[in-house]
């Protein structure tokens, strides 16, 4: 076991930068073959043409033009719906690494303090009473603020002395998601015949998604994500313990609320747009970890790449399942991803 | 310096300087704030009232960073959840002289070579920190704690838990950085011996203030040991090593010079026997006592130098079998030592028994206040003492005298 334990990480000391290539690589791959798969097959090669000829300098390599029809699926259909998964999925991979980061506990999730309740408050709000007043796009206006305010309530009650002392943070918001919940429960039972359309919403899906929303939450989410990961180092300096990384001069208190805060934003961003899908967030840093050690420089984009890969599939089959109807993508993230956790955790002896 | 947590002031009027490259050590019982020293001098917590100064820099002044570049911290309890390795915990001692997105560049990564050289930790550097040995990991967490490049190093009980020869391994480590390294280093410790052998100079703290500070030999004092950690102890010179040796005393007193193994049996009560144990203590008689109760001054310091006794329950007279195993216990004695305690018929009986040893063994009173004004029994306490008297009670003035009494006597 000790030997083991002592290649695994020797392993990862070498291999963290061909896994990060890697990762990179895959997404390109997982782009592209999934704008092929559906009800309708496209070619690898039409799908290139289609993706490469909007790019300036790559679109010299290709010469269209394409059948109108794969452009249209290809363009309208499935690339907007593929990006905001991947970014969805990069956003929960990213934050759930920071959260898990943050509260040195290996349960927590972006999810943990609240961000996900307080939305889909705000979606059910805005489903139960027709609410429209931000157009189109008012349900993820609405859930994204409201995911918003419930941080800072969290925040707020967990505050002692201008410290949030880890443990309370966790508790606050896990008592005020189950109090959101229960008023989300609420609604949902006086719902009728909207309920179907907020048990979808919460569960999490990407029908439907366009380039709208892509263009809603790429600014958040890529500006949180970097901001998150240029406390790489002050983050790696607090899995050794709040006062150990005092000692190496990091301002702790600071980093973890600009840590929280990003970590919320991002989150609330891809929950606005995707609805509450669960696990990406837990796992996705777990199995990370597990493949290429703690440190943070390496942990984030590889939890952003992992993150987005994996959402990608799992809303491939969420397509393409031969179900009544399509079935949200967070049931199949939690089928897929529960059981590969476990198996992981069980493979190897593991210290998150 | 004062500081403390919340509303609690744990450190009062903290008066203290450390010299360059000299090895401190904090000493001090359980709680009398030595760790929160050390968590003051580097400024996890503020200080309430005054300053501390680094080369002569208010450390108010300084930023987080800054501290960090200068001070280094190996705290008492040190762990991770996280599989990282050796090399990572090492290097993560590089943190505040990196940038917020700077990575370490070469110069980082030379220091961490040099600093495993100096702890001996490069053979390790790919363990997982998680499974190394108490010795190890202190080792590990020293070298992070050099990677900082500080000029002043805090440890906080670097050798707890530690097995003798890793202590060794520790405190030699600890001695070199001062010598060779041109660090200054302040420790606190558990074991006196250690921090005689070791440190350049102490502080003794007691409750939060400075009781003593100096050398280890101004320190280490058998009174002032006393007086902190209420102990007994015996403080010598070890030839072997030139340093100060602090022994505790207990029951059997194997390096007193005078002792001897002459046995005493005390019969005092209500705080007059107090002063008597811990001077017959400290020369090494083997000590027993009784009958006494637990109310009482006696029964208290009879409890902490760990004299044997006979106990009675508080406000009862004294049992039938108290009684005996008093009388047993002072069969035992070479010699009866009875205080001029007042008896009134509660204690009457331990009156009785030394009248009963009288004929057997030398008894000693040390003090004259007369029988008469201690008698509460309506003379038959006086009875009992004029037999007493009698049969040969020896009686000396005070606890002086009666040590040079015992020392003089032929057992």
């Amino acid at each position: 076991m000790k030997e083991n334990q002592d290649r695994s990480i020797e392993d990862r000391k070498s291999n963290w930068k061909l896994i990060v290539i890697g990762l990179v690589l895959a997404l390109i791959f997982t782009i592209f073959l999934s704008s092929g798969i559906g009800p309708v097959w496209i070619p690898l090669s039409e799908v290139g043409g289609i993706i490469l000829d909007r790019i300036p300098l790559l679109s010299r390599l290709v010469s269209g033009p394409f059948p109108e029809v794969s452009e249209t699926i290809v363009m309208n259909l499935r690339l907007p719906r593929i990006i905001t998964g991947a970014l969805v999925g990069a956003a929960l991979g990213v934050a759930g690494a920071a959260v898990q980061g943050i509260f040195r506990n290996p349960m927590a999730e972006p999810y943990t303090v609240g961000v996900s309740s307080g939305a889909a408050l705000g979606a059910v709000v805005v489903i139960f009473f027709g609410f429209t007043i931000a157009g189109t796009y008012t349900l993820q206006i609405v859930s994204f603020l409201f995911a918003l305010g419930t941080i800072l309530t969290v925040y707020r009650i967990a505050k002692v002395d201008g410290k949030i002392p880890v443990g309370i943070l966790l508790l606050s918001g896990i008592a005020i998601s189950l109090f959101l919940q229960a008023i989300v429960s609420t609604f949902m039972y006086m719902a009728g015949e909207e309920l179907q359309r907020m048990v979808f919403w919460i569960m999490g899906g990407l029908w439907g998604r366009n380039w709208t929303h892509v263009q809603m939450i790429l600014p958040p989410i890529l500006l949180g994500i970097f901001g998150i990961f240029s406390f790489s180092k002050d983050l790696d300096a607090m899995l050794l313990g709040e006062e150990s990384a005092q000692h190496l001069g990091v301002k702790v208190e600071r980093t973890k609320k600009y840590l929280l805060i990003l970590a919320s934003v991002i989150t609330a961003a891809a929950v606005a747009v995707s609805g509450v899908i669960g696990f990406v967030g837990l796992i996705i840093p777990h199995i990370m970890r597990i493949l290429i050690g703690p440190r943070h420089r390496v942990l984030f984009p590889a939890s952003a790449f992992g993150g987005a890969i994996f959402l990608v599939w799992a809303d491939n089959l969420a397509r393409m399942l031969p179900t009544v109807g399509e079935i949200p993508v967070g049931i199949i993230t939690a089928l897929a991803g529960a059981p590969f956790f476990i198996y992981l955790l069980r493979k190897k002896k593991y210290s998150y | 310096m004062s500081t403390g947590y919340g509303e609690k002031n744990v450190l009062s009027d903290i008066d203290l300087k450390v010299e360059k490259k000299e090895l401190h050590g904090v000493i001090g019982p359980n709680a009398s704030g030595k760790s929160t020293l050390i968590r003051a001098i580097d400024r996890v917590i503020e200080p309430s009232r005054g300053i501390v100064r680094l080369e002569g820099k208010d450390m108010n002044k300084m930023s987080k960073k800054e501290i960090a570049q200068k001070v280094s911290v190996v705290p008492q309890k040190f762990s991770t959840n996280y599989s990282f390795s050796v090399q990572d915990i090492i290097t993560l001692g590089r943190t505040p002289h990196l940038g917020p997105l700077e990575v370490e560049q070469e110069k980082d990564l030379e220091i961490v070579e040099e600093v495993m050289e100096m702890t001996d930790t490069r053979k390790l550097a790919d363990r997982p920190f998680n499974e190394l040995s108490g010795g190890e990991r202190q080792r590990v967490v020293i070298a992070k704690a050099l990677a900082q490049q500080p000029i002043l190093l805090l440890l906080d009980e670097p050798i707890n838990h530690l097995d003798i020869n890793k202590q060794q391994e520790i405190l030699n480590l600890m001695k070199d950085l001062t010598e060779e390294e041109e660090k200054t280093i302040i420790s606190t410790f558990h074991d006196l011996n250690k921090a005689a052998r070791y440190c350049d100079s102490l502080t003794l703290l007691q409750e939060g203030n400075i009781h003593s500070k100096g050398t280890p030999g101004d320190v280490l004092t058998e009174e002032n040991i006393r007086e902190v950690y209420g102990t007994e102890v015996s403080v010598r010179r070890r030839p072997e090593t030139n340093s100060l040796s602090v022994t505790p005393l207990s029951r059997t007193f194997p390096d007193s010079e005078e002792g001897s193994r002459v046995k005493i049996h005390l019969i005092c009560g209500g705080g007059t026997g107090k002063h008597l144990m811990p001077p017959l203590k400290r020369r090494g008689y083997a000590l027993t006592a009784g009958v006494l109760s637990p109310l009482d001054d006696d029964y208290r310091e009879a409890r902490r130098l760990g004299v044997s006794m006979v106990e009675n329950s508080s406000f009862t007279e004294i049992s039938e079998e108290a009684a005996k195993e008093n009388e047993k216990m002072a069969m035992g004695s070479d010699l009866v030592i009875i205080t001029d305690i007042p008896f009134g018929n509660g204690n009457l009986k331990n009156l009785e028994l030394a009248a009963k040893m009288v004929e057997e063994k030398p008894v000693l009173q040390v003090g004259e206040t007369p029988i008469s004004e201690r008698d509460f029994t309506e003379g038959e306490a006086t009875e009992i003492f004029r037999e007493l008297q009698k049969e040969g009670l020896e009686k000396v003035k005070d606890v002086g005298k009666a040590l040079d009494y015992i020392k003089n006597h032929d057992f």
